[in-house]
């Protein structure tokens, strides 16, 4: 009998070895041997045709000497502070006005249509937006100045620049946001809402002391989403603005394709990447503990 | 049984991934054999060819049309196939890196950046290829001499960077003929701001998406024209010089003096502003004429001249070379010369982009207004190709997004210089 019982947990690993396999393999060629391999190469000086030299950590003096790397690093930090949370919370309150307000033929359509940009890809979104901003000519500048507000220059300036690299990656995710909410939303047990209507909860006290606390776990998976997606926007700004005016809206990941595919430096780009690879991974940490003290 | 059926779809799962991961050799010979057949015979050799294009976006003659019209007699000839790929401007030398670095690269390729791929051995020495009479036969064969060595054929040799005037506006303005130097410029932008506000007088692309193109009308030949070598005796950039400050502080008089305002950084297409009418002056490539001449604009040009009244041109200096790693080098050199062959290259001065001819039994396709500038020794000495040096694209970003940074107010010409050189110097 022991020995039966042996062999059935062998066996029983053996299963779940051989399930995860596939995932697993996929996991460790596109994900764990490349995060490897940019740290080999982070400390080397590689071309991509002459083998790569080692240099220790020359690399990494050079990105934290560079102002462009603290640009882009800001850039990111700032970027990922405005988008997450403005997308987390745009798709909570689309998602539980259309469970609650508008559930039949009306919502539907409002969630295809929120959901659209979600299909189409970054840089064809980004080009488009591109058009539509243009100073001169511009579609958006054509329709403000229906109403005498002269050309706004938005990809030229700063500030403008950096908003409307935010507004278009919003626009880009809050659709996908919004479907996981709606579940999420219509995953709460009637009774919940029911037996707070009958205490003579106020609308507001329903969605704060209800629906807030039952989404808790869909929040946690969309913020951690959001901020991995944030930290990696690359596209967005390739399209747009190509990191400009100035450096106003270069991120890290823009910095890490420039200097690897642009500038054939694949040592200081995979530096850069290690960095952000940090970063990102100290974020999360942070994000799971006040999650978890919550 | 589910038990079963789990592990037999997660072996399947597992089969796939390794059969695709496996598969990129037994693909590629598919898809080349498949292509062969198409052509000649089923056997013949695949030459792999990437270009650029240079027909435009809504042209009914594609460069697709005209590279596949054009090789048939080449395949016939050499019993092989050669399949051209066509890639956008925007992100062509990431595009011929990674695809050369990964063994899945060209035959033949078109490089704009010769510097970097030239030093890094990507590339076939091609001089022993040539003889003596083929190499006088074209203009510029020495223009290819980079790295150390004959690396690269010069193909599309020419597009000098003018000032192209539109007449009208100018004459609006009361000038009958276009500015000669910096001053008059600067004179005449102002002039023609106040008698037609609604056209930009002189417009650079400081948003343009490619930074190299601003580079090569907008920052390049002014640095020539104020009277410097951009490099240095180490063959570094020479930013930080009398004509890097000059042609800084003159791109930075532009907006002082009011000829530019806060849009200079968004402007990406200048020659489309030409094109409509919407811009007086705009420096670009005198390839641009045949589009002009469509788009009914009467126009003129001018070599502008620096303070010391010193011409400088940018000119393209695009060539085509050879895999270093291609296994067809006899085949891809015999490629190369077919495409810069008389033949070949008047059809494409004439069907696609009209430049100087390349050998000296081809045809002046150009337009003739340049033709004084073509033909002329005098300013033949002031044409320059693409400086040639270590990781030059970087240099061009970084110059580019400090210019940007000048023209929103916060650096100042030397503080570009500085930032530019400290950053190149610290990505080198």
């Amino acid at each position: 009998m022991k020995k039966r019982g042996l062999t059935g947990r062998k066996q029983q690993a053996f299963y779940g070895i051989l399930y995860i396999l596939p995932s697993f393999v996929i996991i460790l060629m596109f994900s764990i041997i490349p995060i490897i391999l940019a740290i080999y190469f982070s400390f080397t000086k590689y071309d991509m045709y002459s083998p790569a030299e080692f240099i220790g950590l020359q690399n990494y003096e050079g990105v934290f000497k560079s102002s462009t790397f603290y640009s882009a690093l800001w850039n990111t930090l700032k970027y990922v502070i405005v988008t997450v949370p403005v997308q987390t919370l745009l798709a909570l309150l689309i998602a539980v006005f259309i469970a609650d307000k508008m559930r039949g033929l009306y919502g539907a359509l409002l969630k295809s249509t929120i959901f659209i940009p979600v299909i189409v890809s970054n840089i064809a979104a980004a080009a488009v937006w591109k058009v539509m901003l243009k100073t001169r000519g511009g579609i958006i500048n054509n329709f403000l100045g229906l109403f005498g507000i002269g050309e706004v220059n938005w990809l030229g300036t700063k500030a403008l620049a950096f908003l409307c690299i935010c507004l278009v990656t919003i626009w880009k995710n809050v659709g996908y946001y919004m479907v996981i909410y709606y579940a999420g939303v219509m995953g709460i047990p009637k009774e919940q809402q029911e037996a707070a209507l009958m205490d003579g909860a106020s609308p507001a006290q329903r969605f704060w002391h209800v629906t807030v606390p039952n989404l808790r776990p869909i929040t946690y998976m969309i913020v951690t989403l959001g901020i991995i997606s944030s930290f990696q926007i690359f596209d967005i700004v390739y399209q747009l603005t190509g990191g400009g005016p100035g450096t106003s809206t270069i991120t890290l990941a823009y910095m890490v394709y420039t200097y690897a595919f642009s500038n054939q430096k694949l040592g200081y780009a995979s530096a850069i990447a290690v960095i952000l690879l940090l970063f990102v991974l100290a974020i999360h940490w942070l994000q799971d503990k006040v999650f978890k003290e919550r | 049984m589910k038990k079963k059926i789990a592990l037999f779809l997660s072996a399947l799962m597992m089969f796939s991934l390794l059969a695709a991961c496996g598969s990129t050799g037994a693909s590629s010979s598919a898809a080349a054999s498949g292509a062969s057949t198409s052509g000649s015979s089923a056997d013949a050799t695949v030459l792999k060819v990437w270009v650029p294009p240079y027909a435009g976006g809504d042209a009914e003659y594609t460069d697709m049309d005209f590279w596949t019209d054009q090789f048939k007699e080449f395949e016939q000839e050499n019993n092989c196939k050669v399949e051209v790929s066509i890639f956008p401007w925007t992100g062509y030398m990431q595009k011929i890196t990674t695809g050369m670095n990964s063994g899945e690269g060209p035959d033949v390729v078109y490089i704009d950046t010769l510097y970097d791929l030239a030093a890094a051995g990507a590339l076939e020495p091609l001089d022993s290829y040539f003889t003596q009479e083929e190499k006088d036969n074209y203009y510029y064969y020495d223009i290819g001499n980079v790295a150390g060595g004959q690396y690269v054929l010069p193909m599309m040799v020419g597009d000098a960077s003018v000032l192209f005037c539109n007449m009208d506006i100018l004459k609006e303005a009361g000038f009958d003929a276009p500015p000669a130097n910096w001053d008059e410029l600067i004179a005449y932008s102002k002039k023609i701001k106040e008698v037609r506000p609604d056209v930009y007088s002189f417009i650079q692309p400081w948003g343009n998406s490619s930074s190299k193109s601003s580079m090569m009308t907008s920052f390049l030949p002014y640095f020539w024209q104020a009277g410097g070598d951009f490099l240095d005796a180490d063959g570094k950039p020479n930013l930080n010089s009398e004509a890097g400050k000059t042609t800084l502080n003159f791109l930075k008089s532009l907006q002082d003096e009011g000829i530019f305002d806060d849009t200079v950084v968004s402007v990406g297409d200048a020659p489309d502003l030409f094109r409509n009418g919407e811009a007086a002056m705009v420096m670009m490539g005198t390839g641009m004429a045949g589009s002009i001449d469509k788009a009914g604009i009467n126009w003129d040009f001018s070599t502008l001249k620096g303070p010391d009244g010193q011409e400088g041109f940018w000119i393209s200096g695009d060539s085509l070379a050879v895999a270093a790693n291609s296994p067809h080098k006899e085949l891809a050199v015999k490629a190369l010369k077919y495409m810069t062959s008389a033949k070949v290259m008047d059809a494409f001065h004439e069907k696609l982009y009209a430049m100087t001819p390349l050998t000296k039994d081809g045809a002046y396709t150009e337009n003739e207004r340049f033709q004084k500038i073509y033909e002329s020794e005098a300013e033949i000495a002031n044409f320059h190709i693409w400086p040639g040096f270590e990781n030059a694209d970087s240099f061009y970003d970084i110059l580019f997004k400090n210019i940007q940074s000048m023209y929103m107010g916060d650096l100042t010409p030397q503080q570009v210089i500085d930032n530019t050189m400290e950053e190149y110097n610290a990505a080198l």
